[in-house]
């Protein structure tokens, strides 16, 4: 890996956004996120190589510390930070078709719950992931998820939940989903939830946190 | 059996009351809101204290709190072996809890808020796009509510002092083995609008940063362990996983 794409990666996974931010303290005046992937792009680096091979590899080392219980939902959110300030110089070249994202991920709370901070952190680490991701908020029924899907043929849907009265939804929105695309797979997770549940109401995979979400898309796209 | 027999009207305190908690009160520090975060030592990095003591010095404002709790004495109150009675309405709410709450002379039955504007504020920094600052607002908010839970009990007990009465833990539904759904039951036993809190069809309470509960009261209570200390949530991220 090329010197500068891997400064960009430690400088996602610390959440140094750019020259001028505080943070992280030991960091303080060197180039972040922001300055080095706009020297990448200048230099004729390969967009998709800045993004699978810098910044994803530092949300990767983030979310995987982040499972082991090493940082917090903190450093979480600034890495997301940093990621973010990268892939607004990445933009173009999206919009461009000289990148592409990885596929589409479709989250959202079921129906009856209000929970969405899990489900926010799921969104950003399926984003630093390389995915493209339609938030469909909180309190969301089973026929908003089919909606979804059929407008994004081929996406992969997380579902979240926190409350056992409203994980019980998720077996519904799995089963409509599943009806209209038996491929489309399904991911669940949130604090009341075990394997055994997701198994039980036919859903592809469980994961305590977002890095085991992508960690599972990885081994099933292989 | 001698507490057993007191009734409602003996003890010091109201049967309904509402009351505003004061946030000053809560003594709330960084520290706090750090370990609520995972921070185990109470401590996060620069530049998270200085953001956390500005979201802690504007929390002050925003939060409109309220605390309320119904007592209910002996003998519309039953502890069995694994839930309670009140009234003819049996709470299932587990042996754990039931021991909890064993040699009930009264329950208080609670209700704290940090109150809508707090929602308010937690939704319009959400959407403004900073979902660092979000996210810090909606764990403080957690743990005010708690925090003014625990101040709500401490008052109760306080005033229950001169009776030589004690104040078992706070447990409520969703915890243990009581179910969450009979969140629906609990609400039945406090006034319509009690502390400004609404209970959804999925046993949600709006506002989000609301706990509902209970807990005993009485001369033979005790004040066992609850909460983290006796949870099997083994994917909770607040359990220390590095051991
Ligand atoms: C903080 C907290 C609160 C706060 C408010 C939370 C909020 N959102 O506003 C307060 C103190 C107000 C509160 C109140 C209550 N709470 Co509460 N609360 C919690 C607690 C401790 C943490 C939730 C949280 O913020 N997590 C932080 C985020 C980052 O984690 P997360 O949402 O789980 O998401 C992570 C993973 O789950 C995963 N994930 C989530 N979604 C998805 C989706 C996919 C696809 C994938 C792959 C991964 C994934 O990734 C995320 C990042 O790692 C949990 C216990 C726990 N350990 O989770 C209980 C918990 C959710 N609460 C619980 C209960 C019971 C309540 C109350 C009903 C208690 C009461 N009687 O008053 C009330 C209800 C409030 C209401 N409005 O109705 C129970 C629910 C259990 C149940 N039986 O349903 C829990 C599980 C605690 C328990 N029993 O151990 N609570």
């Amino acid at each position: 890996m090329s010197e500068i794409l891997e400064q960009i990666a430690t400088c996602c996974e610390r959440g140094k956004m750019n020259a001028g931010s505080p943070y992280p303290p030991d960091m303080r005046g060197q180039d972040g996120v922001d300055e080095l992937v706009r020297k990448a792009l200048d230099d004729g680096v390969d967009p998709n190589d800045i993004l699978t091979q810098g910044l994803m590899v530092g949300m990767s080392n983030v979310g995987r510390k982040f499972s082991n219980n090493e940082v917090f939902v903190p450093d979480l959110l600034m890495a997301a930070k940093a990621m973010t300030a990268g892939m607004d110089h990445l933009k173009p070249a999206f919009d461009s078709g000289a990148a592409t994202h990885k596929g589409v991920f479709v989250v959202g709370t079921v129906r009856g719950d209000l929970h969405d901070i899990g489900k926010n952190l799921v969104r950003m680490m399926m984003e630093g992931g390389g995915y493209e991701v339609v938030d469909l908020g909180v309190d969301v029924s089973p026929e908003q998820f089919v909606e979804a899907v059929k407008e994004h043929p081929g996406c992969v849907v997380g579902l979240s939940a926190l409350l056992t009265t409203t994980m019980v939804n998720m077996e519904e929105t799995v089963k409509q989903v599943k009806a209209i695309d038996e491929k489309a797979k399904v991911l669940v997770g949130g604090a009341p939830l075990t394997q055994e549940f997701a198994d039980k109401i036919g859903a592809d995979a469980y994961s305590p946190d977002p890095q085991g979400a992508l960690d599972y898309l990885a081994t099933a796209e292989a | 059996m001698s507490g057993s027999l007191i009734q409602l009207d003996d003890t010091p305190l109201p049967p309904a009351s509402e009351v505003s908690i004061p946030f000053a009160e809560l003594h709330l520090d960084a520290a706090m809101v750090a370990r609520a975060l995972g921070y185990a030592d109470g401590v996060v990095p620069e530049p998270f204290e200085a953001l956390l003591t500005d979201v802690l010095e504007e929390a002050g404002h925003r939060v409109e709190m309220i605390g309320g709790y119904v007592l209910c004495s002996t003998p519309r109150v039953r502890i069995l072996e694994t839930g309670f009675e009140v009234d003819d309405q049996y709470f299932d709410a587990g042996r754990i809890i039931a021991l909890g709450l064993k040699h009930a002379d009264a329950l208080a039955v609670y209700l704290v808020t940090a109150g809508a504007g707090y929602q308010e504020w937690m939704r319009a920094v959400a959407a403004t796009g900073d979902p660092f600052r979000a996210c810090l607002i909606d764990a403080l908010g957690s743990e005010i509510v708690e925090r003014a839970a625990d101040k709500l009990l401490r008052d109760v007990e306080a005033a229950v002092k001169p009776m030589e009465w004690r104040a078992s833990a706070r447990y409520g539904p969703g915890y243990c083995d009581w179910k969450l759904a009979e969140q629906h039951q609990l609400f039945t036993l406090f006034p319509e609008g009690f502390c400004g809190v609404t209970l959804g069809e999925s046993a949600i309470m709006q506002p989000m940063k609301s706990v509902s509960g209970v807990f005993a009261l009485g001369a033979r209570v005790k004040h066992r362990a609850s909460g983290c200390s006796i949870c099997t949530m083994e994917n909770c991220f607040r359990r220390d996983k590095r051991k």
